[in-house]
């Protein structure tokens, strides 16, 4: 019953997304309020459609209706709840997700935007709801997950998810990245508005600060996952591949960072209108053709997905179309947007937050050329040609160094000129602190560049952000308040700026992390039963191999017991798995986790005489990257964070 | 000149040598030709095929032969119509996941003397998006 409703809701949410869009532009065009309020009852009915569309699918797949050509895909009957409704595993309930998500979205902007914003929204809904049209018409008509199987065809139970994907890390990840890829068509929307309506001031990005520190978190977040989930699951010792997929997601989250920063320096100052209007078209643009990278096969990936040629020109065509009709919107306005102020000094905070933004641009560059360089290497000379790690390091790393250094100084170099007096009494402490830093390395043998580069950095950065918060918090408790509640305190007043700050902390943890892995060591060695092998420090004793067997899966487990400079530090056990369903092998590697570095194993192989072949990977400092995770998350939050300060009530109020 | 055409000229000169930079960095260390099929590979010319390549193929039925011992996998690649094949060592034990008779592999590494030293065999992750072509019982 449930399954058939949302089979009609569906196409029926396309044409009520239709009715929005034509009443939101006939609204705005001859100003009548009246039928963009329609509209906008349009978008909440679109919503409601989405949903039982979604519930549909939900009960399809919990309710095993191997009938259903995609519940026969990517579900079975012995599949975990948990993993059943997980839709994104397929390429038809993914699509669905991201339509929903769209009609989620939109509806929450109408909802917001009831008493604010009324000359703006009839365009916030024609952007919002052209999305839908697309996504909703590609999902109804050619990726559907209510299609049944071919006639003639019945199953008893379906093919299953790959079990590579049954991880908690894996469940969540999609979603996430949703979140942040659909989060950003909300600014483009606004952004759109403002310039179809005139209204370039800086209502459009002040009224979708949330939403996009939102997606922008949740894009991260989603990296970072992504990246975790690799680490754990894979078994080639790394979090981060460069791949196209994983890059497809890292070139919104850089435009959507270099976005961040680039309006601060609108509000207080009034420049960079046209490179805001230009980012956000830019970041939502790279969403989408995220999505187009990734399904459409153009380039080669080891996250294999259909390779149907024309699915993927329908994306790129809409994208196309977007960038295109943004572009046009902009360049009209570009005569009234060209802002009169202009740079006073290079060693200034607008100069910093310019060349942070060149910075992230630059690597979105990289990144981007990187990405798309076979396709197009193969379409000039006919060979095809494809980017490896260490390209993208190559030039990623001095653009890191680069920003390291930026995200120090930006934040205490004064506004439009510093002076040698702020200088001094801004760095003088932090630049000191790397160069001790740099010179401990150095003591210790540390001979590699980048390492001492990235840790050095770290410091000078911890330095200028520990030098914030003291100043910030002594000042306060100079009127009595405890050290503790003084941080609070600035907290609540400058919300953006000491949050921000945390970030940068979350930030500095990463790198550190990063500067880690260029002493990663990775040794391979074939141990008989009993037999110990030495590598790092560590003692690896390879006792046995006993035989697994689960419900889902058969195989070995390689029983290891891990000595760390003589001393017994864990009992490790990585596996070897057979998934029956889908005949599919798996690595699972054992980790054991300090501060210091990870000791991670798998079990290569196993030959017939109990003989185990290992793989050894020691990874310094990796945790720290994890912990730099947490940390973003917690900054985000404080950033977030609902504050309801008596001058907000009272704007809202006006 | 006029300040527009100062911004342009500026701007295409950056992009340009953006773009000259990445390129060249684009045939260093870490870049690898790539062929889609063992044909092309074949008539490729032998200096291009010492270089570091990645060469797309499927795993010949049993010919996978493990030497844990001495540190390496040979096995053969052929390409879907089966008319060439590819002799290929793998210099290490720890063969991915997907890696058994038939699975489509890409290896890379370089051709000596006839047969393929692979640093890296990658076997294609099983798609999320794509309907199996073999159906199970």
């Amino acid at each position: 019953m449930l399954v058939t409703l949302g089979g009609l809701a569906l196409p029926l949410s396309v044409f009520f997304a239709l009715y929005a869009f034509v009443m939101a532009v006939l609204g705005g065009l001859r100003d009548r309020p009246q039928w963009v309020r329609s509209a906008e009852r349009a978008v909440i009915a679109v919503f409601v459609l989405l949903c039982l569309a979604m519930l549909g699918v939900e009960a399809a797949l919990v309710g095993d209706r191997f009938d259903l050509q995609f519940v026969q895909q990517i579900s079975s009957r012995e599949q975990p709840l948990l993993f059943k409704l997980a839709l994104w595993g397929g390429q038809a309930g993914s699509l669905l997700l991201w339509t929903f998500m769209l009609g989620l979205m939109s509806f929450l902007v109408v909802m917001q935007n009831r008493k604010r914003n009324r000359s703006l929204m009839p365009w916030v809904v024609a952007v919002m709801m052209v999305n839908i049209i697309f996504f909703g018409t590609i999902v109804s008509l050619v990726s559907n997950p209510y299609t049944p199987l071919p006639a003639g065809q019945a199953w008893s139970s379906g093919q299953g998810m790959n079990p590579l994907l049954q991880h908690v890390a894996m469940l969540i990840h999609p979603p996430v990245l949703y979140v942040g890829f659909i989060g950003f068509s909300v600014p483009f929307a606004f952004a759109a508005a403002a310039l179809i309506t005139g209204e370039l001031g800086t209502t459009w990005f002040e009224t979708t600060r949330r939403w996009t520190l939102t997606a922008w978190f949740f894009l991260g977040c989603g990296l970072m996952l992504g990246g975790r989930w690799a680490y754990e699951v894979l078994g080639w010792g790394g979090y981060w591949a460069w791949d196209p997929v994983e890059n497809s997601s890292l070139m919104p989250w850089l435009a959507g960072t270099a976005f961040l920063h680039s309006v601060m320096i609108q509000e207080k100052r009034g420049m960079l209108k046209i490179w805001n209007f230009a980012l956000i078209g830019l970041a939502y643009s790279l969403c989408v053709f995220g999505t187009f990278l990734t399904r459409s096969g153009v380039v080669q990936s080891v996250h294999a997905f259909a390779n149907a040629g024309w699915f993927g020109t329908l994306f790129l065509v809409y994208v196309g179309v977007l960038a295109l009709g943004y572009s046009v919107l902009l360049i009209r306005r570009v005569p009234e947007l060209r802002s009169k102020t202009r740079l006073d000094s290079m060693v200034s905070r607008e100069a910093s937050f310019l060349l942070n933004n060149y910075a992230f641009l630059g690597l979105l560059a990289i990144v981007f050329y990187g990405t798309l360089y076979p396709v197009v290497s193969e379409m000039i000379s006919g060979t095809k040609v494809q980017i490896g790690p260490p390209f993208f390091q190559r030039y990623a790393g001095p653009v890191a160094i680069f920003l390291l250094f930026l995200t120090g100084v930006g934040p205490l170099v004064a506004w439009r000129r510093a002076t040698w007096v702020n200088l001094r009494k801004s760095f003088l402490l932090p630049a000191g602190l790397a160069g001790v830093t740099a010179v401990a390395l150095l003591a210790f043998g540390m001979r590699r560049f980048y390492p001492i580069a990235f840790l050095s950095l770290c410091a000078f950065v911890a330095a200028t952000i520990g030098e914030e918060y003291w100043r910030g918090a002594r000042a306060r408790m100079r009127h009595g308040e405890s050290f503790f509640t003084a941080v609070l305190q600035l907290l609540r007043r400058n919300q953006r700026r000491y949050g921000g700050y945390v970030v940068h902390v979350a930030v500095i943890l990463m790198f550190i992390g990063f500067a880690g892995a260029t002493f990663n060591l990775e040794e391979t060695k074939l141990l008989a039963p009993g037999e110990k092998w030495d590598i790092a420090g560590y003692t690896v004793e390879y006792r046995q191999a006993r035989p697994v067997s689960h419900p889902h899966y058969a195989g070995a487990v390689a029983r290891i017991a891990l000595y760390d400079h003589g001393k017994p530090r864990a009992m490790l056990l990585p596996e070897k798995r057979m998934y029956f369903q889908q005949e599919q092998p798996t690595t699972i590697p054992a980790v054991a986790s300090s501060f210091s570095e990870d000791f991670y194993v798998i079990l290569a192989g196993l030959e017939p005489n109990q003989s185990a072949a290992l793989k050894v990977y020691v990874n310094p400092l990796v945790n720290w990257i994890w912990i730099g995770g947490f940390v973003f998350v917690f900054g985000n939050t404080l950033l977030l964070w609902p504050l309801r300060t008596r001058e907000k009530a009272g704007r809202e109020a006006a | 000149m006029s300040k527009g055409l100062q911004i342009a000229l500026a701007s295409l000169s950056v992009f340009a040598g953006v773009v000259i930079v990445l390129t060249l960095g684009a045939s260093g260390e870490g870049t690898f030709r790539y062929y889609a099929d063992l044909a092309s590979f074949a008539s490729a010319p032998a200096s291009e095929t010492s270089e570091p390549a990645r060469v797309h193929g499927y795993v010949v039925a049993g010919s996978i032969a493990k030497d844990l011992p001495a540190g390496h996998v040979d096995f053969r690649v052929e390409d879907k119509a089966k008319s060439h094949s590819l002799p290929v060592r793998y210099l290490g034990i720890d063969v991915p996941d997907m890696f058994k008779d038939g699975a489509e592999v890409v290896v890379e590494g370089h051709l000596e003397a006839g047969m393929f030293l692979a640093e890296r065999v990658m076997a294609k992750c099983p798609s999320k998006y794509e309907a199996k072509t073999e159906q199970k019982t």
